[in-house]
């Protein structure tokens, strides 16, 4: 196998896990590609209200857990005088979730609030198996008078239904008619909210030996102050999945996006020490970065290792490599501009490091700063040259005179009041005295004509890299995705392959071309 | 500022930095090989091994205290040549031409100390010219005495006639001639002139100094189209001899004339440059290839046969 031949796999596989990482990371963890992007949030607020008794109270009331399209994020009890009992977040629990309020003593209006964060996941996820209790019968309907009304509402189903959702939408059907039958009024008699009639149409399907669960949620779209919970059947289909009703349309499926927010049989408050609880739901529509909100759920749901990411590090060290990540770019950088274009830079890499120096400092005060310890620097070590030093100490001393040269900019600067002398110890000292030591001898050896000529392509290519490494977008991508790393890397060895001209080679041959005319 | 298209430099068979690097050097010079040419002192004793005529060592110094010792070392010594061992691209070479009383001239007629003779080679030893700042050896050799055959093509320095060998065929050559903005060095970056020069007989083609065409030279104003290179032969046969010296497959051989010793390899060099195309006034690819494409048989040709076969495919502008 070729090495040429290697180098290409090498190259596709990078690319390739590069590529898998991205779309990973940006379909199924859901990071955004770009910073500015936003999704909608809904801040749900249930504002629950009671009058306390004056014994100790403690409420408690179902809240939703994470659903197989809706995630949450960030969910509070806020209330000043009682304690808060986050629900758990364990996987089991996830259909049951409660959050528990308590106070030693309370008497008259009570008020307590509970906020959560809700945002549509970038894709369904399997959560697995629902485990949850099955439902159970209400024994007031297995006994006469409502027994034959049932039977004969089953039975006339039974007849008109093929499987489970037929039937489901059949019963629903019966029950919403401007008509229904004498059965159905029967069953109806004394059921006057939207609820009851509900747990009405439960029993008959329950009758008719499916499962169904009751469950209740909200429909975000959006903002709405007052929002009612909707109730809605889960109906246990033939092919053993749920399928979904609103207890008042026979067509299967509730408007998107809905947040189930209470399931199975158990009540959606319990209160004691108090009465007459209501609960009222505002909600409130919002955009928030994507980022924030795919971190946030992340860390809600306690995946830590959710995805290799770098956001998973501990602050310090994330800051380290926001500018180390940038550091492939500049290298990239580097390569076009001597490999592509041909500009002949002073060291491979020191235009990276004086555009890591750019970057903090800002470009103009960086030049001026640069320009002034480099011009001093010469200076002083075209007189070092003359005393006879070995290269070692040489270097040592213009080390020396650069940080000596750095700390007089900074005193006079502070003294003159001029605000960019500060920035001066920003700059790297080792590679200023090399580029120092370097340009000497560049210009002993080659003449001032060389050193412009270096000088120049090296500042050409630090302002380029300043402006790449300094790209706001490019830090956002690469800090969220180091998997572009991996495609940097690529460009590069296939940039170490490119047997082209050079631009500048366009130039220094084209005497070469013009003899192609004559 | 002109431009040249990419695909009229193609046509023209130009080869450029890139493609040397990875289509010749990278492929055809192996890394361990560098050091027989990077360092001076290996290739002059390469080239005493296999019987090629290099210029005489004076002194070799490897370490600081060596340097208590310079006066004594130089005393028998007018004229003479610093390098050092690792240099590259002409760097840290210092030439005396003479001495008049405490003081070394260089060619520029500038004045130099034994001290200050001392800290050349003292910076030399620390690694301030050699590749990658190695620390170095200092090679003190004899001054070439050039043949009158360049009076008047030179100003200052040795000319010196760089050859490109390709798999040992000596494919294109240049002379390089100093001036005075090049400080008597060699270098074409530096000012020096180049002079294209037939394979086949030695004879100037055309010339360049700062990649533009010239027809004389700046400082001595003597046409440079008369320019023709004694011991042609002799001169293509020592390039061709450093590919078997060294098995480097892409290299350039520096060779010199001396009035009274002949043509002798001064250095070989691993990476050599691309003016040469221009001072020639061709690419290099055309021949370049063609030798690619003798593949095996290329390897069990003779000396006399590469060179044969280089004369009979070279076709000047």
């Amino acid at each position: 196998m070729s090495s040429r031949f290697q180098l290409y796999i090498i190259i596709g596989l990078l690319i390739l896990l590069g590529g898998i990482g991205l779309v990973y990371k940006r379909v199924v963890v859901g990071y955004p590609l770009l910073p500015k992007e936003t999704i909608p949030v809904w801040i749900i607020e249930a504002n629950i209200k009671f009058q306390a008794t004056g014994d100790p109270v403690k409420l408690s009331m179902a809240v939703p857990g994470e659903q197989s399209s809706i995630g949450l994020l960030d969910e509070t009890g806020i209330s000043t005088e009682y304690g808060f009992t986050p629900a758990e977040k364990d996987q089991k629990n996830r259909l049951h979730r409660r959050v528990v309020w308590a106070r030693e003593k309370a008497k008259g209006e009570q008020r307590i609030f509970y906020r959560v964060i809700a945002h549509q996941k970038m894709h369904v996820q399997d959560l697995g198996p629902l485990v949850t209790d099955a439902p159970v019968r209400d024994p007031v309907y297995s006994e006469e008078p409502l027994k034959t009304a049932v039977n004969v509402i089953v039975e006339d189903a039974r007849l008109h239904s093929a499987d489970a959702e037929s039937m489901t939408s059949y019963v629903i059907k019966q029950f919403i008619r401007k008509e229904p039958s004498q059965n159905v009024r029967f069953i109806l008699r004394d059921k006057t909210s939207k609820l009851s009639r509900a747990k009405a149409i439960q029993q008959i399907l329950l009758a008719a030996h499916l499962e169904v669960h009751l469950i209740r949620g909200l429909v975000l779209g959006e903002s709405n102050k007052y929002q009612k919970l909707v109730p809605a059947f889960l109906v246990r289909n033939s092919s053993k999945d749920w399928t979904a009703f609103l207890t008042d349309k026979p067509q299967p499926g509730v408007p998107d996006p809905f947040l189930a927010w209470q399931r199975g049989g158990v009540s959606l408050i319990d209160l004691e020490g108090g009465k007459k609880a209501t609960v009222r739901f505002s909600v409130l529509r919002d955009r928030r970065p994507l980022l924030s909100v795919v971190q946030d759920s992340a860390k809600q749901a306690g995946q830590r290792f959710a995805s290799f990411s770098i956001y998973n590090l501990p602050i310090e060290q994330q800051n380290a490599f926001r500018m180390l990540l940038m550091v492939p770019f500049g290298a990239l950088v580097v390569v076009v501009l001597r490999n592509l274009v041909g500009i002949k830079t002073s060291g491979t890499f020191m235009p990276i490091l004086l555009a890591m120096a750019f970057l903090q400092t800002q470009l103009i005060t960086g030049l001026v700063i640069f320009a002034l310890v480099i011009g001093a620097g010469l200076v002083v070590r075209t007189y070092l040259s003359r005393l006879d030093l070995l290269l070692v100490p040489r270097i040592s001393a213009v080390v020396i005179v650069v940080i000596g040269i750095m700390v007089s900019a900074s005193i006079i600067g502070h003294m003159l009041q001029l605000e960019f002398a500060r920035s001066v110890t920003l700059f790297p000292t080792i590679i200023l005295a090399w580029t120092v030591e370097r340009l000497s001898v560049l210009w002993e050896e080659d003449g001032g004509r060389e050193v412009g000529i270096q000088m120049s392509g090296s500042l050409i290519t630090a302002i380029v890299c300043y402006f790449v490494m300094g790209n706001f977008v490019l830090q956002y991508m690469v800090f969220t995705f180091p998997e572009w790393l991996f495609i940097v890397l690529a460009i590069i060895l296939l940039l170490g392959q490119y047997t082209g001209y050079r631009l500048s080679e366009l130039r220094r041959f084209s005497p070469l071309a013009k003899g192609e005319d004559a | 500022m002109t431009f040249a298209h990419p695909s009229h430099l193609r046509k023209k068979g130009i080869v450029g930095m890139n493609a040397r690097n990875v289509s010749y050097i990278a492929r055809y010079n192996q890394r361990a090989l560098y050091p027989l040419v990077d360092d001076k002192y290996e290739t002059k004793q390469l080239a005493h091994k296999h019987g090629v005529p290099a210029p005489e060592l004076y002194g070799l110094i490897r370490y600081q205290h060596q340097l208590k010792n310079l006066k004594e070392i130089l005393e028998p010594y007018t004229q003479f040549v610093i390098k050092p061992s690792q240099g590259s691209a002409g760097k840290g070479i210092l030439v005396i031409m003479g001495r008049e009383g405490e003081f070394f001239i260089k060619p520029s007629g500038e004045k130099l100390t034994l001290k200050e003779i001392q800290r050349h080679i003292s910076n030399t030893l620390s690694g301030l010219y050699s590749l990658g700042g190695r620390d170095d050896k200092a090679l003190i050799e004899a001054l070439i005495q050039f043949t009158d055959a360049f009076d008047g093509f030179s100003y200052q320095g040795v000319p010196d006639v760089r050859v490109i060998v390709f798999k040992g065929f000596p494919v294109m050559a240049m002379m390089r001639l100093s001036t005075k903005s090049s400080d008597g060095k060699a270098n074409l970056h530096q000012g020096a002139v180049g002079v294209g020069i037939n394979i086949v007989d030695g004879c100037a083609l055309k010339a360049v100094q700062f990649n533009k065409s010239i027809l004389a030279h700046p400082d001595t104003n003597r046409t440079l189209s008369e320019l023709v290179v004694p011991h042609w032969d002799e001169v293509l046969n020592l390039a061709a001899k450093s590919y078997e010296m060294t098995n480097l497959g892409y290299l350039g051989a520096d060779v010199v004339l001396d009035k009274n010793l002949g043509p002798m390899v001064l250095e070989l060099n691993a990476r050599p440059g691309l003016a040469i195309q221009v001072a020639n006034g061709i690419g290099l690819l055309t021949i370049l290839q063609k030798i690619e494409a003798l593949g095996k048989t290329a390897d069990q040709m003779t000396l006399q046969e590469r060179i044969s076969f280089s004369k009979n495919f070279y076709q000047p502008a």
